[in-house]
């Protein structure tokens, strides 16, 4: 019967009945067309004249300038008028300041004692004027200052001039006419290249993102891909027509959003621009349509993408939950592609998803070139058949229909997870990085303990829970959280007690020739990390307490658990590692994490030490306790003595020999403690405890 | 031309119990076959892969004489499936839902049409025929579910319990609609809970146990082997004379 008919025949059909369905399902709907034909232009319009009204508001409002001194008349007669109202501010200077700060006036004016007689001698007066930057109308109350001053400073030259008979050309040698070359609309189209294609490709995105659930996990849950796979027709053709629905509703998802947002930006932000000096249309409706073709292939992109994903999962939430990393590790290249510096080169055109944001940006902005556009709709086009080619054969599998531990009659909501997928972890890694770059590291130039407290409880603690609580892991065996017994605490106290001086002795032998460390870093390290000014209860609870539970629970638990592959666990289990690469892994992501080359070999060794630990011991608590005394110790010995750096302090030149030995004999045994202490993390959620 | 499973064997994890160990079956044109057996023993794992929606781990199937290793859509084509659990496509009417099955068994629009309308005067769903199926009731389901099975009017027929949760009505209907079947010399294969439905309804049952096949006959010749007065108390004596074996057979 279905041997004639061809497998595009039956992937047509498919597309048709899944678009016809989820046409309509309410919620594509609300996303793909309410969302851009009727929030845009009412959040856009109704900004628009809020921000118009408040414009208006403000012109109209005059500012009140406080002028401290006596004004000669002239200078009253300038600063009075439609838009100043000023007023005598009889204050001492202490108090003026106060009385910007409290809002009494909005700028202060000091005219020096015998102003007037100074200008009538032809000599220069000095006014002092004070205003607030951070407060709008103190800006405005400045700029209208200026203009004042600057109309009555050219009376008075015109009168000086005058009086000797000189023409004013005299103090204007030269004249500038500036012209900006940019059509009014470039002007426009330019401030918009930078948002719009970041908003589009979101929206491309999000409306890929149900309908791929739905054509997959959701007819799995609902019971109805099963009786479609008992027919007839190659399952090459279903996923084919699925995910040919997926991209027609992303498509026409960017189109829909791309079309109301440039006429909302046409109509309601014109008056903005406007008012601003650029007329005429913002983006011509042909730039609009060549961004829309070229979204076509991100559309496809994006479906492949997320319909292989979803299809991994066996309930509509569970692929939510897996879409969602999936859909937030796109938006970040879109969005990086529209910082400044960004080009749509050849190779960026290779990069996936910033390529499209990138060529969008230039189609909007009318300045895309043909090889590197060319380039990335190509290589878009290369990578969206990857993944459907993926999604293809993860629909041939069996575990796409029933997940190997599926049994008949089971419970339908999936159970906690006992491990993080590598890729998920991968994921946290990458944001955790992103977030202390782009917030830790500023904050910690603030202010370095709180900074340092926002980035370990903040940054790194609360995305490493919010993946557990929401990926559906299970806390105790996906972070290895489960009661160590005492020989492991013990080993942990011994060798996280000496750690940090045996680092130290390596890093002064070996770092310390190949890649000697600054003086001047040297010195920064001790004034800011090693700083006696702090009461020693907060240095240890923000630089050793803090960064040993919560880089423990990134690195020793979830990074670890998704890479490393227990040898109880057998071949059968998903992560890939075995505990040499594992240990290895570990150590190398936790001292690039760290950003710093001069730490690479002591965060290093740390790290490994550490994931061995968290092995050996089946849990992350003897790791933490390591992590905790290794940096307590240096932080105490850092205090007395010259740092080197937080994993070896105190050691500078005073390394003794005796000293090192009783560390390297302590650590051993701690070691061999640790060793000792357990087979290992157990692959299931609640292995039996260390013997 | 039913259904042949020769030695047919599932393991889900290579280091635990089989959930299907050996199990060969036949099926033949006009019989209905119960598959009958506690929770967890094989019976939804083995239809299937009597349906080809698992991969045996070993052993073979014919579906209405394709081998379905080989020929897999001309066995499917052959075949009716249907679980107790189906689901309908929510946002489509049954006329849709029916005449996009129909295209998928490669049947032309006309024969679509002419089957809907048998199907829905036989059973009796001719009224809903424009209604969603969002808004149908369990009965209505079941009833659009059975006819998606058999629109192709396959020779085959695995229904895997067809009356769970369903009311008395609607059982009895699903059973009448199942003896059609075999009136028109289809094979039926059948598996339920349901000790009293398989007795009135099934030819010969095959009584699993563990993935295993432990017992296959008619249910009287059952009933007479372990001299019980119903089904359900021969059931129960097999499955207790099956767990004690299994006891002592390792230290045997």
């Amino acid at each position: 019967m279905s041997g004639e008919r061809s497998t595009r025949a039956i992937a047509w059909l498919v597309y048709r009945k899944e678009l016809r369905e989820t046409l309509r399902d309410r919620r594509t709907l609300l996303v793909m067309v309410l969302l851009p034909l009727a929030l845009y232009p009412l959040v856009g319009v109704g900004v628009s004249q809020w921000v118009g009204a408040q414009q208006a508001a403000r012109e109209e409002q005059p500012s009140r300038i406080g002028i401290a001194g006596r004004p000669w008349p002239a200078l009253a007669t300038a600063l009075a008028g439609k838009t100043l109202r000023s007023s005598e501010l009889a204050r001492p200077p202490a108090e003026r300041e106060h009385a910007l700060r409290a809002g009494a006036v909005d700028a202060v004016l000091t005219v020096p004692e015998g102003a007037e007689a100074r200008l009538a001698a032809e000599g220069t007066v000095e006014l002092a004027l004070l205003y607030d930057e951070t407060r709008e109308s103190s800006s405005l109350a400045r700029q209208r200052v200026l203009d004042a001053l600057a109309r009555l400073e050219k009376q008075i030259r015109a009168e000086r001039l005058k009086a000797r008979s000189l023409p004013p050309s005299l103090i204007a040698p030269l004249k500038t006419v500036e012209r900006s070359t940019a059509r009014p609309r470039e002007v426009g189209a330019h401030l918009l290249s930078g948002v719009l294609p970041m908003l589009v490709v979101l929206m491309v995105l999000l409306g890929a993102f149900y309908p791929a659930i739905d054509l997959t996990a959701g007819e799995k849950e609902r019971g109805t891909l099963e009786t479609l796979f008992t027919t007839p027709v190659p399952r090459g053709a279903l996923v084919a027509g699925k995910f040919l629905a997926v991209a027609t509703i992303a498509t026409l998802t960017g189109i829909l959003n791309l079309g109301s947002l440039g006429l909302t930006v046409g109509l309601g932000f014109g008056a903005a621009f406007k008012a601003a000096g650029i007329t005429g249309a913002l983006i011509p409706w042909s730039a609009l349509a060549l961004t829309a073709l070229a979204l076509v292939p991100s559309a496809l992109f994006f479906s492949a993408v997320m319909v292989a994903v979803a299809a991994i999962a066996r309930s509509f939430k569970e692929a939510q939950n897996l879409l969602t990393p999936v859909y937030l590790v796109c938006v970040l290249p879109a969005m990086v592609a529209q910082l400044p510096g960004f080009s749509l080169t050849p190779l960026t055109a290779l990069v996936p998803v910033v390529n499209i944001s990138l060529l969008a940006r230039d189609l909007i902005a009318g300045k895309a070139q043909l090889l590197p556009a060319t380039l990335a709709l190509v290589a878009t086009l290369a990578y969206a058949l990857v993944a459907l080619r993926i999604a293809g054969r993860i629909w041939q599998s069996e575990r796409m229909l029933f997940a190997p531990e599926q049994r008949p009659g089971a419970a339908r909501r999936a159970p906690l997870r006992p491990r993080p997928l590598p890729a998920e972890a991968a994921f946290l890694l990458l944001l955790v990085m992103a977030l202390i770059l782009l917030v830790g590291n500023p904050l910690q130039a603030r202010g370095l303990v709180s900074g340092i407290l926002v980035t370990e409880w903040g940054l790194i603690a609360l995305p490493v829970i919010a993946l557990v609580r929401f990926g559906r892991l299970e806390p105790g065996a996906a972070l290895g959280l489960r009661v160590p017994s005492p020989r492991a605490l013990l080993g942990a106290l011994l060798a996280g007690a000496s750690a940090w001086y045996l680092v130290g002795v390596l890093v002064e032998s070996v770092q310390q020739r190949v890649l000697p460390i600054p003086r001047e870093l040297l010195d920064e390290i001790r004034k800011t990390l090693f700083s006696v000014e702090r009461p020693l209860a907060v240095d240890l609870f923000a630089l050793a307490l803090s960064p040993a539970i919560c880089e423990e629970l990134l690195f020793r638990g979830v990074l670890l658990r998704a890479s490393w592959r227990p040898s109880a666990a057998g071949a059968r289990a998903a992560s890939p590692l075995a505990t040499p690469a594992a240990v290895v892994l570990n150590g190398l992501l936790f001292a690039l994490f760290h950003l710093s080359i001069y730490r690479l070999l002591p965060t290093f060794l740390l790290g490994a030490v550490l994931a061995l630990t968290a092995m050996r011991t089946g849990s992350i608590l003897p790791a933490m306790l390591f992590h905790l005394l290794n940096n307590a110790a240096a932080i105490l010995a850092g205090r007395q003595a010259s740092g080197v750096s937080l994993e070896a302090a105190g050691l500078g030149s005073s390394f003794s020999l005796p000293l090192a030995a009783g560390a390297a004999a302590l650590f051993a045994t701690g070691m061999a403690l640790l060793w000792r202490s357990g087979e290992g993390l157990r692959s299931g959620p609640a292995g039996p405890r260390d013997p | 031309m039913g259904i042949v499973a020769r030695e047919l064997c599932k393991r889900f994890d290579p280091a635990g119990p089989p959930a299907v160990e050996g199990l060969s079956l036949e099926v033949v044109a006009g019989e209905i076959y119960g598959l009958i057996g506690p929770n967890g023993a094989g019976k939804t794992t083995t239809l299937r892969m009597l349906a080809g929606l698992m991969q045996p781990s070993g052993g073979e199937v014919w579906i209405g004489g394709h081998p379905l290793a080989s020929e897999a859509e001309a066995a499917r084509a052959a075949l009716g499936f249907l679980t107790g659990t189906t689901g309908l496509y929510a946002r489509l009417s049954v006329r849709e839902l029916l005449g996009y099955f129909g295209a998928l068994y490669g049947l032309a629009p006309a024969a679509v049409a002419r089957r809907i309308d048998e199907l829905s005067a036989l059973l009796q769903f001719a009224p809903l025929l424009e209604r969603r199926c969002a808004a149908l009731s369990t009965g209505e389901r079941q009833r659009v579910s059975l006819a998606r099975a058999v629109l192709h009017d396959p020779r085959v027929l695995i229904l895997d319990e067809p009356t769970a949760g369903l009311d008395v009505v609607a059982s009895r209907f699903v059973a009448d609609f199942v003896r059609d079947a075999r009136g028109r010399g289809r094979a039926i294969l059948f598996s339920t809970h349901y000790m009293t439905e398989a007795e009135l309804l099934c030819d010969r049952i095959g009584l699993l146990h563990a993935g295993c096949k432990i017992w296959e006959g008619t249910p009287p010749a059952l009933k007479a082997e372990l001299e019980a007065s119903s089904l359900e108390d021969a059931f129960l004596r097999l499955l207790a004379r099956s767990e004690r074996q299994a006891a002592t057979e390792p230290s045997a």
